[in-house]
């Protein structure tokens, strides 16, 4: 998109699907392609962008680093900055004071039987909708849908202060 | 593999040796719920084979634990109504890794609940600003972003394919 700070920045690497940008502390990898939100980013690109995370863990653990997050914010409440999906790989140092972590939660035994339910049913519903997704998303957007997904965006991203 | 996972109890549970709260289950990966969850629903997804950080794990299995991601992180929007989700891998103990066992986390995200602290992007090329580009729709403006949506509903009449009706559904959701 032309107004994405994501998709105009300069890229250290490309593939077919997945860009990645170097950053001060590791890289960023995204999808070549403009999407906002993990949900519009199509299953094959969501691959690319875990497979190529995976070989640039592996490169940065090469070079002598003690340890890295995988960092994946989807959403404006998940704390999600830029207007483009974004997996981050943060290069992390004895005491560095980044991510300290979470405060676990003590839920009821029937409140966690609950959410199982939920979940398991809801993963199995996501099954028929995913498969045909990728095909429609990957058509050259016409003038309305690029309207159309720019109002989506705003609406997106209309809550980060 | 499974000698070097005799001992661990990730590894168990991925195997369905030690029960677990299972919400999904294919060839290559276990998900439970977390017992002691950053938020309820948080997800732990588990490879079978005895992976100690995300660089073991093979390019078909990285490829599909990205897939699963985004299908847990669907479910949780669908499934238990939050408004966001969060990925997160620790590789290394100095990056916050307890347990000897790869573990992915999905974490369902609500509006203030401050589990992480947002983590800039700070590309060694920069990174254009709000500035840099010509139409203001960027996160930091956000009384213009008020403004145009209330431009939004002659737009929203327009032709609106079945997909686009879905993702504003969860656009909806994830907007807050």
């Amino acid at each position: 998109m032309a107004d994405c700070p994501v998709c105009l920045a300069k890229k250290e690497d490309e593939d077919t699907l997945v860009s990645t940008i170097k950053t001060e502390d590791g890289m960023v990898v995204v999808p070549k392609e403009h999407v906002a939100i993990l949900e519009q980013t199509p299953d094959d690109v969501v691959g690319a962008m875990f497979v190529k995370a995976n070989l640039a863990l592996l490169q940065m653990f090469e070079t002598g680093i003690q340890g890295a997050n995988l960092i994946l914010n989807n959403g404006v409440t998940a704390g999600q900055a830029l207007p483009h999906v974004a997996l981050q790989l943060v290069e992390r140092k004895e005491n560095d004071g980044l991510f300290p972590l979470w405060q676990p939660k003590q839920l009821p035994e029937d409140a966690m039987n609950q959410i199982q339910e939920k979940m398991t049913e809801a993963i199995q519903n996501t099954d028929a909708p995913a498969e045909d997704k990728p095909k429609t998303e990957s058509k050259p957007q016409t003038k309305n849908e690029e309207k159309k997904e720019n109002a989506f965006i705003r609406r997106v991203f209309r809550r980060v202060p | 593999m499974a000698e070097e996972g005799q001992d661990c109890i990730f590894c168990q549970i991925a195997n369905g040796q030690v029960p677990a709260k299972k919400v999904y289950e294919d060839a290559s990966f276990m998900a439970v719920l977390d017992i002691n969850p950053a938020n309820p629903g948080h997800v732990l997804l588990l490879p079978k084979t005895h992976t100690s950080v995300y660089p073991q794990l093979s390019e078909s299995d990285s490829s599909g634990a990205g897939m699963l991601c985004k299908k847990i992180s669907l479910a949780m929007i669908q499934g238990l109504g939050v408004q966001g989700t969060t990925i997160f891998v620790a590789n290394g103990g100095v990056a916050g890794q307890r347990a000897p066992h790869l573990i992915i986390h999905v974490i369902p995200r609500m509006q203030g609940d401050n589990l992480f602290q947002p983590h800039p992007v700070k590309p060694v090329d920069g990174m254009p600003t709000p500035a840099d580009v010509p139409e203001g729709k960027k996160e930091d403006k956000g009384e213009d972003e008020g403004e145009e949506e209330k431009k939004d509903p002659p737009s929203d009449k327009q032709a609106a394919p079945a997909k686009e009706i879905d993702l504003d559904a969860i656009a909806e959701v994830l907007g807050g």
